[in-house]
């Protein structure tokens, strides 16, 4: 079999780093080839050079044996190259349809949008996928994984030849996981070749025929997947073994530190009681769309609740803001770190110190540089973050380094109750470890943390006891020894025909 | 984001286009208080019916009905011209309107319209932009409305009579007082502004003059675009290249208050020559131990005289069907301190 | 040329571009560097850098004020009717006055801007406009289109005067106009960098839901920082007053424009979250020094505008290759 693209020798070079050394792979079509590797290994350089995003210092790609030079994505997507980028482009006031069709909008004979058309055929596609969703609804009222299967479903219409995916499945449910699957291997048997980013290396045995390891910008190898093994691709990748990767140890629960009653938030969410205590972790559980984010914003004063009550530490109390929810030591890591966790064009020790600025500020409510550098350098050398200084751009780090800064910004804050929502997704296996070793001394200080998850492997393999909720309702509680795959799996899913 | 950026610059730029057209643009016709264009037009229907009875009701007499649309409300010169015209309206026993052109000849043009459609006779307005309105003219002379100008004229045979101060005139008058303040040998400048038809003219009468007198050096010339501060920071900058300029001549009032302050505060001796004739300047040139030490004269216009002529010409021309003139000249006089109190 | 040096250059071409100016000017006549002409030139950029002092607070949030102009006509009339109260009146008490009327006027007026914008939800282009036409209208209600006069000259000291008298400059050298910007142009400056609130600027400018599960009390800072406009503004406006020594209704048609520029050339993004006051001088620098060296060459005032506005495209265009550059 011929391979349809081909990337040979490519390097690239940015001021001061080598994201790129000589990486050389073949993609066949009717394949999915994963790219795998640590957060800066340059998987995304590859597929913005062979999207044409950036143009590389070296090396050459053909398509189809032709050598190409793209110069920009607009001459990659008209050799057939599309990308569906882990930060979606969907235009928000635009309906699906219009997405869908964005710059190839179907036209009537007198040059006018065939919007019938257009909506008709979006509508093809999405019953296609099996997706309970109306063209003509607009992209704004749907969640990031609707938003994902839109941006799919785009794709699947311009009848791509190579299809990028970065992370497809960071922020979908396991059940819409089943359902993209089902579309890729559709696009498999049209021929198209998939090039895959993930961090679920489960996956790759479900999905995937190649994998292609990168670490620090060389290509470590390139395996079939039935030859090889979860351990062997972890190996290669970080370059050593990783021993227990959850880094699970039983916790001491403590006294009460959370505990809420009755919170109700109609059409979202209704009568959610929980508590959760010191030195553990609570998993939250469930289907993406269940509820659960729109909980934890409540009980940080970020949305309203229309009845219910919170308690901290056992007395109650009511936030109007999330800067209440802050005074009482309750921080929240949002689900969407780019877009509500950071502020990706501001530094470091900018965004680290931000929440802690009034607590510590001097005379006359000047900053306290010297406090804020000395508080910086102690997180980022506690909390391990690689980046050149303190001063270093949000933007340029890792997705796994952007997640510590975001915790280290709430350690800094004195959280006592930390809300993890999502917080593993899209990071690396190496940070994502280091990451729960993080949470796990935070517990064992005393420390609160609840933690939302999709991904079943991490609620198991983290949480001390775990909550289910389906459609905005506590379906269930399980212990640790209770957790099971199959028992969340029961509690979360929707039980109608739609299953 | 460069579109966010690009959406932002067009933003400002529409905002800076419509600077201009948005100072305090209280559309305030005298007799009908109305904003709207489809209200205003609703109004002056009402408001002619109400007319027409008014005459059926006089027996014998009759009351014509007369527009005049003033350059603009923010300006004294035609505040003045308006108290002028409402007096001699209400002397003549004229039924009339005043609105404001907001020196733009776009909201003259439909001012123009909404007269004719009112039923005024006749109209007279102030051409600030000649070509600009020049086509609205054609068309409400050609309904049967007299036209008159005032202030500024605008070219077109359709203009029954203009009256309007002669600012060539008003130049030299200019030129002639610096020539009778100055000595041989002394330096000389002007602050003009040549967007504006009128103050070009003085510009014109001012270096006609100027430029034949050979003992007088004619050194600097600027743009104040109607803008004291503007016209204070030419005066420093000049006075930094000549300190002993011997005089300044001011084709508006708001340059000679930016070219006063910037001569008082360099310390030196040059002449003000201001021009337009308006209260600060009266004051200042009688201030003798203070302001009157450099604002020394003044070329006046003579508004009240301008609005009076001009009303009077149309009530003329509605009842005997001729004028005095087709241009009438109202000559600018000069204001010093002997006269100043006046 | 060295990596360095280009580094360098292309972080501060509002630098650059002011020096290459300069050198022109200098060059083509010789005045341009005389003490005299360069003292002139920071009391003729004042106005702009109280103006566009402020104007940064706001872009840097993300928004605009496009009221400044307006609003600097109206606190000027309000401080020189207020002056004629006073024939008497003492430095002192003129500088009362005037302060008092920039701070209420302008104040007032950045403090509708910004609850309509906090409260209503009013955008802000929309909003400033509003003002714009607001303001400006009231400075003629309260004139009747008539310039005020007839001030006291100690009402002119802020804005006209000039400290340290050597012998051979019996006016004075320093113009009090510069002292007055300069102090509070680094007191924004202090403002913005080096406290909490300034952090909560950019904060907010750069990601206003972080900073609002941040903990930061979001409209309270967009709320201050047009009011900070307002009063830098209305200071603007009773500085152009006091050197007149007259309250111009027109005064200040056309600042805002300046002001932007002069903001943008500093290197303030207009899609927030970056810049800086400092900065913010360099641009009005560069304006001041383009108006003031064509006076000098006796350059008409339409070129002038055609060169302002070239430069600051040519800023812009910089800026924003240099960006794409880092990314």
């Amino acid at each position: 079999m011929e391979p349809i693209l081909q990337v040979k020798k490519i390097s690239k070079v940015f001021p001061g780093v080598n994201a790129l050394t000589d990486v050389s792979a073949d993609f066949y079509p009717g394949e999915v080839h994963t790219l795998v590797g640590e957060n800066g290994a340059g998987k995304s350089t590859l597929i913005k050079i062979i999207s044409g995003v950036y143009i590389p210092t070296g090396g050459q790609i053909f398509l189809n044996g032709k050598e190409m030079n793209f110069q920009n994505p607009r001459q990659a997507l008209d050799e057939g190259i599309s990308v569906i980028h882990q930060e979606l482009s969907i235009a928000n006031d635009l309906t699906i349809a219009e997405n869908i069709f964005l710059g190839a909008e179907p036209r009537k004979k007198n040059g006018l949008l065939d919007r019938k058309k257009m909506n008709k055929e979006a509508q093809d596609v999405l019953d296609f996928m099996a997706l309970d969703l109306k063209s003509a609804a607009l992209a704004r009222d749907l969640n990031a994984a609707q938003q994902q299967m839109v941006e799919i479903a785009k794709v699947i219409t311009k009848k791509s030849k190579v299809v990028v995916m970065d992370e497809p499945t960071s922020s979908l449910s396991e059940h819409e996981i089943n359902a993209l699957f089902k579309q890729i291997r559709i696009l498999k048997e049209n021929k198209v070749a998939i090039i895959y980013i993930t961090h679920r290396l489960k996956e790759l045995k479900e999905i995937c025929e190649r994998v292609t390891i990168l670490r620090d910008g060389c290509h470590i190898k390139t395996m079939l997947v039935k030859d090889t093994s979860e351990e062997e691709i972890v190996t290669s990748m970080v370059g050593r073994e990783i021993g227990n990767y959850y880094n699970k140890k039983g916790h001491t629960k403590g006294k009460e530190m959370l505990r809420v009653e009755g919170l109700t938030r109609k059409k979202e969410f209704y009568d959610i009681s929980f508590s959760a205590c010191a030195g553990e972790i609570l998993g939250v559980s469930g289907l993406v769309g269940a509820g659960r984010t729109e909980v934890m914003e409540a009980i940080f004063g970020a949305a309203r609740l229309d009845s219910g009550k919170i308690y901290v530490e056992g007395r109650e109390v009511l936030f109007a803001s999330p800067r209440e929810a802050i005074a009482h030591n309750i921080g929240l890591v949002t689900e969407d770190r780019r877009r509500t966790g950071l502020m990706l064009n501001a530094m470091i020790k900018e965004n680290i110190a931000l929440p802690s600025l009034i607590r510590h500020k001097r005379k006359l409510g000047f900053l306290d540089k010297k406090w804020e550098e000395a508080v910086c350098k102690e997180y980022m050398d506690k909390l391990r973050i690689k980046a050149p200084g303190m001063d270093t751009i949000l933007n340029t780090l890792s997705g796994g380094n952007q997640q510590k800064v975001i915790l280290a910004k709430w350690m800094i804050a004195e959280s006592k109750i930390l809300i993890l929502d999502e917080p593993t997704r899209g990071i690396d296996v190496n940070a994502k470890s280091e990451f729960y070793t993080l949470m796990n001394a935070f517990v064992e200080k005393g420390g609160c943390i609840i933690m939302v998850s999709s991904e079943l492997p991490e609620i198991i393999g983290v949480s001390d006891r775990v909550i289910v909720m389906r459609e905005g309702r506590i379906s269930g509680e399980l212990s640790r020894e209770e957790a099971t795959e199959q028992r969340i799996i029961q509690l979360a899913s929707i039980h109608s025909e739609t299953e | 984001m460069k579109r966010k950026l690009m959406g932002v610059l067009l933003c400002i730029g529409l905002a800076a286009s419509m600077l201009g057209g948005c100072g305090s643009k209280t559309e305030e016709a005298v007799t009908a208080d109305t904003s709207g264009k489809e209200e205003e037009q609703a109004a002056a229907g009402t408001e002619a019916e109400a007319a027409d009875e008014e005459t059926a009701d006089t027996p014998g007499g009759e009351t014509y009905k007369v527009g005049f649309i003033v350059g603009s409300r923010e300006h004294v010169f035609y505040n003045l011209i308006e108290e002028a015209i409402g007096a001699e309206c209400e002397e003549l026993g004229l039924d009339y309107t005043v609105l404001d052109g907001q020196l733009d000849a776009n909201v003259m043009s439909d001012e123009i319209q909404d007269l004719t459609a009112q039923g005024c006779d006749a109209i007279a307005l102030s051409c600030n932009d000649a070509a600009g309105v020049k086509p609205a003219i054609e068309a409400a002379a050609a309904e049967g409305v007299a036209m008159f100008t005032f202030d500024c004229t605008c070219d077109s045979d359709k203009i029954v009579c203009f009256a309007g101060t002669d600012n060539v005139e008003g130049g030299r008058l200019g030129a002639q007082e610096i020539i009778r303040l100055c000595e041989a040998g002394d330096k000389v400048a002007m602050i003009g502004y040549p967007t504006a038809s009128s103050v070009l003219d003085r510009q014109t009468g001012f270096e006609e003059v100027i430029n034949g007198q050979s003992d007088i050096t004619y050194e600097f010339f600027g743009d104040y675009t109607g803008d004291a501060n503007k016209a204070q920071q030419l005066m420093e900058d000049w006075l930094v290249q000549d300190p002993d300029l011997a005089a300044v001549f001011c084709a508006g009032d708001p340059a000679a208050t930016g070219a006063l302050a910037a001569i008082k505060a360099a310390g030196a001796d040059t002449l003000v020559i201001g021009f337009d004739g308006n209260p600060e300047a009266k004051e200042a040139i009688l201030d003798a131990e203070g302001n009157g030490k450099w604002w020394v004269s003044e070329i006046s216009q003579n508004p009240s005289e301008i609005g009076l002529t001009i009303t009077a010409q149309m009530y003329k021309y509605l009842t005997t069907g001729s004028v005095d003139s087709d241009y009438i000249s109202i000559a600018p006089y000069i204001i010093t301190a002997e006269n100043a109190a006046e | 040329m060295n990596n360095k040096v280009k580094h360098w250059l292309s972080k501060n071409v509002v630098v650059v571009v002011l020096i290459v100016l300069c050198m022109a000017f200098g060059m083509a006549n010789k005045i341009f560097f005389t003490s005299k002409n360069l003292i002139n030139l920071t009391s003729q950029m004042s106005i702009n850098a109280l103006l566009a002092t402020g104007l940064t607070y706001v872009i840097i949030l993300g928004g605009i004020d496009i009221s400044v102009g307006s609003v600097a006509a109206l606190s000027g009339i309000v401080s020189a009717v207020a002056g004629l109260q006073f024939p008497d009146m003492s430095v002192f008490t003129a500088i009362i006055i005037l302060v008092m009327s920039g701070i209420v006027i302008g104040g007032a007026c950045g403090a509708i801007n910004g609850l309509m914008i906090t409260k209503f939800n009013v955008v802000p282009m929309i909003t400033t406009l509003a003002m714009m036409t607001i303001a400006r209208g009231l400075s003629y209600v309260v004139t009747g289109g008539q310039p005020v006069y007839g001030l006291a000259n100690n009402f002119a000291w802020l804005g006209a005067g000039r400290i340290i008298k050597p012998a051979s400059e019996p006016n004075g050298m320093i113009p009090v106009l510069t002292i007055f910007t300069a102090v509070i142009v680094f007191f924004m400056h202090m403002l913005l960098s080096k406290t909490v609130f300034g952090r909560h600027v950019y904060a907010v400018g750069s990601n206003r839901t972080v900073a609002h599960l941040s903990g930061i009390h979001v409209n309270k800072v967009v709320l201050v920082s047009y009011i900070l406009c307002g009063i830098t503004a209305g200071l603007g406006g009773i500085c152009i007053a006091s050197k007149l020594q007259n309250g111009q209704p027109s005064a200040g048609d056309g600042y805002e424009m300046y002001a932007i520029a002069a903001t943008v050339l500093g290197g303030t993004s207009l899609i927030g979250g970056s810049g800086s006051v400092g900065r913010a001088m360099f641009g009005c620098a560069i304006i001041a020094v383009i108006n003031n060296g064509m006076n000098l060459m006796q350059i008409s005032s339409y070129w002038q505008k055609v060169v302002i506005g070239s430069i600051i495209l040519f800023a812009v265009i910089l800026d924003m290759s240099q960006k794409k550059n880092t990314k």
